[in-house]
């Protein structure tokens, strides 16, 4: 009795190691063909890689992301303009009317927008930004990130500031200062770091997503075409390359997808770093 | 007038005591875009699928006849596609995350189950279309393969609903460990020693705890659905993106998101495909949010709510 029950656990063991091993394989072909195409592309193209164009479609040539680069950094950019304010204030008043109705229908809302598959988002932005510009955009596209990245920023700015404990706030009060003064000029300062790493969460959202710009932005590879023209994001630029059939693209698709996980890897690892270290009385 | 004067103090009085307004009217324009986003998304959808369900009726749900040519627009092989990769995908996260908890709280000591902990924060922040390209190159040639070697009649290229469900598992894995461990962590001490001082083997452990933290096993598993059901761009990648009904999961398949990103660059050339497309991304988001409620419905209620031990 007991030697079986042993080997079981034995079994149980490697059943369970075979279980853990299987994702941690996953992620390592994802972070190896990142760093090995990439490096590989790198090589042959040197810092051409972040300032040239792709080069065509099936050639010898890989080219590079410069454009495309560019593009992702203003449309994030200002998808992330759009979204911080709004995400901000939001999460301020969530954290501050906890019981009120108004703040229970607006906290529905976020959850509701959170909850959204991000091609609604996407779908939606099309017909109510793009239909009537008559085209793909970038504020379009920014518009559609934004919408994905609010509930990120409003979710963490409302859990940093709920941390403060009240007693702050009651000194604030008997201190005569008005609310919002009372917020804005003593809680959202004291918890900068968790404000910042909201924004942070966001804007590694805004980078990340595919499916909103895909049906907003247009996909300019060549070039940079203002607020009212076409845009591109890597991302969109892995979805669409992975799936040709060149060689060049599917490279190039790979070294785009080095610059995501860089990138959303290191804004994690950011926002980890500083929602660690908010700690209140 | 003394009563006028009183009455005029206190309504100044109120006015400038009345500091929870400050706050509020300074945040009311933003409140009013969230909502109006919200409420917008709804009214969009609405308003441009009512055409299509009331050309197609219950058919738009339940007839697999898509033709743009005759302006026929039936998704159920769209729907059928999306519950059988979402299906197959949880139930193959599944065990899967259970394994790699069980793994980590049963045999590792505490250090490196911290390490692990965080790894599968970051892989939880690789964003989806990476997971795609991963699928692509990787899981769908595997599958290919697997279909060449039994000789299988079945997709030839391996693009089919099976791999789509692998890259979804693969892609939710880090996120469901997350979500049971958080739960599993939570077990109070006693019980652990109590297990330990009885002479409980790892798998054994993992039986009693399993009934412990079922509810929140449930709870991400509804959640996981949810999200598998709205996920996009991985999926259209590696699914096949053929519009028949799918039985076998090695035939390639179409989703509801995969079919809105295939056909809205063409609804241009027809009348009715544009409401075709909005009463389809209706009907993901109105099942999407239902599992994902549930899931966290389920989830508070048997974990935070009915736990022995409190939250």
């Amino acid at each position: 009795m007991g030697r079986i029950r042993y080997i079981l656990d034995k079994v149980f063991l490697l059943l369970v190691t075979l279980g853990t091993a299987m994702p941690v394989l996953a992620t390592g072909l994802i972070a190896g063909s990142s760093i090995y195409w990439s490096f590989k592309a790198l090589l042959s193209e040197g810092m051409g890689l972040f300032i040239k164009p792709p080069g065509m479609p099936g050639g010898s040539e890989i080219g590079g992301l410069g454009p495309v680069i560019l593009n992702t950094i203003f449309i994030t950019g200002l998808a992330i303009t759009f979204a911080a304010p709004l995400g901000v204030v939001v999460g301020v008043y969530l954290s501050e009317n906890r019981n009120g109705k108004l703040s229970k229908i607006v906290s529905q809302a976020v959850q509701m927008i959170s909850e959204m598959p991000t091609i609604v988002i996407g779908l939606f932005v099309f017909s109510v930004v793009c239909l009537p510009l008559g085209g793909y955009s970038m504020l379009a596209g920014a518009v559609s990130l934004a919408i994905a990245a609010l509930p990120y920023i409003v979710t963490q700015v409302r859990e940093t500031l709920m941390s403060i404990p009240s007693t702050y706030r009651e000194a604030a009060y008997s201190l005569g200062l008005p609310r919002w003064k009372t917020v804005w000029f003593l809680l959202v300062p004291m918890s900068k770091s968790g404000v910042a790493s909201a924004i942070m969460l966001g804007y590694m959202k805004a980078l990340g997503e595919t499916a909103p710009v895909l049906l907003t932005a247009g996909f300019a590879l060549y070039g940079f075409y203002g607020l009212l023209g076409p845009s591109n994001t890597v991302s969109l630029l892995i979805y669409k390359f992975a799936q040709t059939p060149y060689d060049n693209y599917r490279i190039l698709a790979w070294t785009a997808s080095a610059i995501l996980l860089l990138g959303s890897l290191s804004l994690s690892y950011l926002v980890r770093r500083v929602v660690g270290e908010v700690r209140y009385a | 007038m003394t009563i006028v004067l009183y009455h005029y103090i206190r309504v100044i009085g109120q006015r400038k005591m009345n500091i929870h307004d400050d706050l509020n009217l300074l945040s009311l324009p933003f409140l009013v875009i969230v909502l109006a986003i919200v409420v917008g998304v709804f009214l969009v959808l609405l308003a441009n699928s009512m055409t299509t369900f009331t050309r197609e009726g219950i058919n738009f749900l339940i007839g697999s006849n898509w033709s743009p040519s005759s302006e026929t627009y039936q998704i159920l092989p769209a729907l059928t596609g999306t519950f059988y990769t979402s299906v197959i995908a949880v139930l193959l996260a599944l065990p899967i995350s259970l394994g790699l908890v069980a793994f980590t709280y049963e045999y590792m000591p505490i250090t490196i189950r911290e390490t692990i902990k965080s790894s599968l924060y970051y892989a939880a922040a690789i964003p989806t279309v990476v997971y795609g390209i991963w699928g692509l190159e990787f899981v769908v040639p595997a599958v290919r393969k697997f279909i060449e070697f039994w000789g299988l009649t079945a997709s030839p290229t391996g693009q089919s609903i099976l791999a789509g469900a692998i890259v979804l598992a693969f892609m939710n894995i880090p996120y469901m460990s997350l979500i049971i461990s958080e739960v599993y962590g939570k077990i109070p001490f006693t019980y652990i020693e109590a297990m330990h001082s009885l002479g409980a083997l790892g798998y054994e452990r993992l039986r009693i705890k399993y009934g412990m933290v079922k509810g929140a096993v449930l709870g991400a598993s509804l959640l996981v659905f949810g999200k598998c059901v709205g996920e996009t761009t991985a999926v259209s990648m590696v699914v096949g993106n053929s519009f028949n009904l799918a039985l076998s999961p090695l035939m390639p398949g179409i989703t509801i998101s995969s079919l809105i990103v295939n056909y809205v660059s063409e609804t241009s050339l027809y009348n009715y495909m544009t409401g075709a497309l909005f009463a389809a991304a209706l009907v993901m988001l109105v099942s999407s949010s239902l599992f994902i409620l549930l899931g966290m419905w389920v989830a508070r209620r048997l974990v935070i709510g009915g736990g022995e031990w409190g939250g």
